[in-house]
């Protein structure tokens, strides 16, 4: 019995050292080609650099400034994500609860938003975005952000809010509580858990995006990581070794900040779930 | 929970920060109320990120005028170029001075209203640029709306080091040229740093380098325009069958693979002997590999004595937003007729190696590859002769660009055969081209 | 996913508390706002493109249903729209293969309370905090034939014949992409799996093992049929995602998405159309829209057929 379980023990451990390598190898081989010179990298794209070489980290610093991309990043995707979810949770739970005129419509009018990608109207939005003027405003990227992220967060909330149970409401509603109160104390508790894959799910596209920085953001002062890099790389593409540090410097520091605030932010994804 | 207080505390905290520095922020100063002595900045739009540095250089020697006027460098990704120009020129937030491309796609811009016709008066020189260089930026009834720019030529880049230590010559002809690659495979280098995995080097660096050399250049591409000759002809087969052998006989293993920044670092890195190249390559290679020892080998004929055609496209223009305040107009017009001077086309054709000016009267650059390349041009730019995928045969869709981008590297790949190539180009342009008809 | 027991609705039952709008409108308001003037509005507005061609600028003519009839019927148009649809299909076959499903047996693998579990969780997750456009532009230099790490990694451990063009061949190409969208992005379906296997009531598995069950049992007849809301979810957020998916292939094989476009997807085909490709094709904006109300009514069946998918086991369940 002992036997078996270590036995099953080593083929879990293997299994995940295999897929711990499949994450690693990529940056490994990105990193690595970022210390070489470009002849090295075509010949010897495997190794260990034998020694150091930084210029290709001297010449991306130089051209990018990478601080100012990771503060901009930052500081939508939070700002989005934090609007996106107090503001759609509002909603799903009015939608998910009452009965009201109007309310199928509404519904299907959000959804329609999940599937549309919002490039197509990019014109009009646009007319929007100066209209406010909020042209070459990190604004104009939070509303955007927000706008296209309602929908998808009203799909995955709206049903989890129905489906709270009738008989804490109705038991809540004869206590006298108010709408504020349902809310605050029955339904918010529910979606919590759900929440953070609402924040998984907007924080993606949004941290990714290159296209509406690329239209509305005009100074330097004001890039995003993605423009940042698709802005250099189409400098880089002929040199490796700078393209390559490049790419080290816009994504190293983002998976440090990742692995230090882990473990925070995978238990509000499973750890808040348990108690739902 | 009080982690959570805390991070809500932090996010909130953020978000007032960047309130606040949204707020303090001084509205942009008023252009009416700029004293004179203050300067005017505007700003120039291009998709050409590479050369940011370069117009670094360019923009130094304008400063040292002393003219009053500030320029901005705007290159924008070159794949997004036309959708954000767009987008800019229909809400009047684009940039004041604008790189037109040549040919049907700067021409949508202009028939929208966008960009304001040139004149003698706005531009003196005008007129003296050569009718070759006006052409693409000129409607039929003699409108410009772009002083031209740059234009750019293909040919040979060959690696002498790797010529001299085999004690091979260039080739003249296509012949010599597979002699060559035979001699190169044998000797373990690459002859041709090629691949097909971006369709566009196909396009320009393939079928508008070599097709002049079976139609008879500029000739033969007149006669297409005007439907004399078809893609469906034996010359354009045979072109095509031409590439093929490149491919066959000069490419590396894995071709399939190769994007267009492989190729050059291939060639770059010394284990490539040959690259079709354009000429805005040489500066590329240059910065890339200070001790590459580059030649420069017009492109091959057929058989020997046959006019050796030089074929370019122009590039860009220096087009004018039609929509500018007066005061912004005329520091737009200060800055363009700066560039469209001989000194201004002088530094730039020494600054952007390969990119030759379309200036009238401008020496030649400080360069000998980019000198030997412009002299082939023959007097009076006899010799040249424009792409034919960029002229006309592309103002609608399914034009040339798309139809050659797809179907040479079906080609390439092993998924089409020349005939069906042909076919293709034939029917997809047939459809909306009347001379063909 | 939480599993809630209890009083299972469809979203078009009717609710019983009634309010009237303007009471709700505190909740709903910021929402429709925002919702509204930044998306809704300006997509409205855009989808009426779909009846007009336009190359982006000048004059818009009506053309009625010409676009759609293209779409549908007119070469080239319908061949490009047709291989779309095909490579979009595939490519959510191979990522539901080659990210759900290991995502699922990793996430089975880590509920077993192991030592340093939670280590290699977060690092399976480091991926997705890459930016796609990153990780594409990354993968096109790992991938290239000749100096590609991958290749070499290849060689390395003896599989010298998979050595090849994987981003230039039309029979690879896409399934490279399908690759590195799974790489990227496995730590969601897996953190979605792991949360929802932990909140599987410990009685009903205890009760289980104390009978004697294996493990493999307990997931057969306990977990994967418990799970079945949450592999529905993650199957829609996997079909949503591949059928809007742009950046990856941009990234990797430009927007014409190549060799003989083998990687052309709605996304993909959506953007070159409406904005033209490098001054070497004319945008047809009109056509891009027309694209767009297509990929509209494909999504938004799937996610009808989703909800109706998981009112269905929600009700076998409870």
């Amino acid at each position: 019995m002992a036997a078996k379980r270590t036995a099953n023990r080593f083929i879990i451990y293997s299994i995940f050292l295999i897929q711990a390598f499949v994450v690693f190898f990529p940056i490994y081989s990105m990193v690595t080609s970022s210390l070489k010179r470009n002849i090295d990298i075509f010949q010897k794209p495997m190794t260990f650099p034998h020694e150091l070489f930084l210029g290709g980290y001297e010449k991306a610093l130089i051209r990018g400034d990478f601080g100012i991309f990771f503060t901009n990043s930052l500081l939508v995707t939070l700002i989005t994500v934090t609007s996106v979810i107090v503001i759609s949770s509002l909603a799903a739970f009015a939608l998910g609860i009452y009965e009201f005129r109007f309310r199928k419509q509404l519904y299907f009018f959000f959804l329609a938003g999940v599937v549309i990608p919002i490039r197509l109207g990019v014109l009009n939005l646009f007319e929007t975005i100066r209209f406010f003027g909020l042209i070459d405003n990190l604004f104009a990227l939070i509303f955007i952000y927000s706008a296209m992220s309602i929908p998808m967060a009203m799909f995955i909330l709206t049903p989890l809010v129905k489906r709270v149970p009738q008989d804490l409401i109705d038991a809540a509603r004869i206590d006298g509580s108010s709408s504020r109160a349902i809310y605050r104390h029955i339904v918010f508790p529910i979606i919590r858990p759900s929440l953070a894959t609402v924040a998984i799910l907007t924080f993606l596209p949004v941290w990714n995006d290159f296209f509406f920085p690329l239209i509305f953001i005009r100074s330097k002062e004001k890039m995003t990581i993605p423009l940042g890099v698709a802005t250099l790389f189409g400098q880089f593409s002929q040199d490796l070794n700078t393209a390559f540090a490049m790419l080290s410097i816009a994504s190293i520091p983002a998976i440090l900040f990742y692995l230090l605030a882990a473990r925070h932010f995978i238990r509000g994804v499973t750890a808040g779930a348990i108690k739902g | 929970m009080k982690q959570k207080i805390l991070a809500l505390a932090v996010v909130f905290s953020l978000v007032l920060i960047l309130t606040a520095c949204g707020s303090q922020e001084t509205p942009p100063p008023n252009e009416n109320v700029t004293a004179d002595n203050e300067p005017i900045t505007i700003r120039f739009t291009t998709w050409r990120q590479e050369d940011v540095e370069m117009w670094g250089r360019i923009l130094v020697e304008f400063d040292k005028l002393d003219t009053n006027v500030m320029v901005e460098y705007a290159p924008v990704v070159d794949t997004e170029y036309d959708s954000v120009l767009k987008t800019n020129l229909q809400s009047g937030t684009a940039d004041e001075v604008i790189f037109v491309r040549s040919w049907d796609a700067g021409r949508a811009l202009f028939d929208a209203g966008y960009l304001e016709p040139i004149t003698e008066e706005m531009v003196p020189n005008i007129n003296d640029f050569a009718s070759a260089q006006l052409a693409s930026w000129q409607t039929e009834d003699g409108k410009i709306y772009g002083v031209p720019g740059n234009w750019v030529a293909y040919g040979v880049l060959y690696n002498k080091d790797i010529f001299d230590d085999l004690g091979i010559t260039p080739p003249a002809t296509t012949d010599d040229l597979f002699a060559v690659c035979s001699t190169l495979k044998e000797n373990g280098i690459i002859p041709i740093a090629g691949g097909s995995k971006d369709p566009w080097t196909l396009e320009h660096m393939l079928s508008d380098h070599f097709l002049p050399i079976f139609y008879d250049g500029e000739v033969g591409h007149q006669k297409l325009l005007s439907g004399e000759f078809l893609p469906t002809d034996s010359e354009f087969i045979d072109h095509l069958d031409f590439l093929l052998k490149v491919r066959n006989e000069c490419w590396p293993d894995g071709f399939e693979g190769m994007g267009y920044s492989d190729t050059q670092q291939l060639f770059v890195s010394g284990l490539a002997g040959m690259f079709m190249a354009g000429s805005w390559e040489i500066g590329v290679f240059e910065g890339l590999n200070p001790e590459l020892h580059m030649g420069y080998s017009p492109t091959p004929v057929l058989k020997e004595g046959d006019k050796r055609w030089l074929s370019i496209t122009p590039a860009g223009a220096f087009g004018l937003n039609a929509n500018l305040t007066p005061e912004k107009r005329e520091a737009a017009l200060v800055f363009i007729n700066w560039l469209a001077s001989p000194e201004g086309g002088k530094i730039q054709g020494d600054v952007l190696v390969g990119q030759f000016p379309s200036m009238p009267n401008t020496t030649p650059p400080d360069h000998p590859l980019a000198t030997e390349w412009v002299a082939q041009q023959g007097d009076d730019g006899e010799n040249l002769t424009i792409w034919w995928t960029f002229q006309t045969l592309n103002a609608q869709e399914p034009g040339a660009g798309t139809l050659s981008n797809e179907s040479l590297q079906a080609l390439m790949n092993g998924d089409m055969t020349s005939e069906e190539v042909a076919q293709h180009i034939f029917d997809g342009i047939v459809g909306w081209y009347d001379p063909w008809k | 996913m939480p599993l809630i027991k209890g009083h299972v609705y469809n979203i078009s039952d009717g609710l019983c508390m009634k309010k009237s709008f303007r009471s709700l409108l505190p909740y709903i308001l910021p929402a429709l706002l925002i919702y509204t003037v930044f998306m809704a509005a300006p997509l409205f507005l855009s989808m009426q493109l779909s009846f007009y061609e336009w190359n982006g600028i000048g004059p818009k003519n009506f053309v009625g249903m010409e676009n759609f009839r293209k779409l549908f019927s007119i070469e080239p148009w319908n061949i490009r729209f047709l291989n779309a649809t095909k490579n979009n299909i595939l490519l959510f076959l191979m990522v539901m293969f080659f990210q759900n499903i290991p995502a699922f047996l990793l996430a089975w693998l880590l509920h077993f309370k192991l030592k340093g579990r939670n280590i290699f969780r977060n690092i399976f997750f480091i991926p997705v905090t890459m930016s796609v456009i990153m990780v594409g532009y990354v993968a096109q230099l790992m991938f290239n034939p000749l100096w590609g790490s991958f290749n070499k990694l290849m060689e390395v451990v003896g599989l010298n014949f998979l050595s090849r063009p994987w981003l230039g061949q039309s029979e690879t190409a896409l399934f490279i992409v399908a690759l590195v969208t799974a790489w990227q992005y496995i730590g969601i379906p897996l953190i979605l799996f792991l949360s929802g296997l932990e909140n599987i009531p410990k009685e009903l598995t205890e009760a289980a093992r104390i009978d004697g069950a294996s493990e493999l049992k307990i997931l057969r007849y306990i977990y994967i049929p418990l799970l079945a809301p949450v592999f529905g979810i993650i199957s829609i957020l996997t079909f949503v995602g591949d059928f809007t998916a742009f950046e990856i292939i941009f990234a990797m094989e430009g927007s014409i998405a190549g060799p003989n476009y083998a990687t052309d997807v709605f996304g993909t085909l959506f953007y070159r159309t409406s904005f033209g490709f490098m001054g070497s094709s004319q945008a047809q904006m009109g056509l891009g829209a027309a694209i767009a109300v297509c990929m509209f009514v494909i999504i938004g069946g799937a996610v009808l057929f989703w909800q109706w998918y998981d009112n269905l086991i929600l009700k076998n369940l409870a």
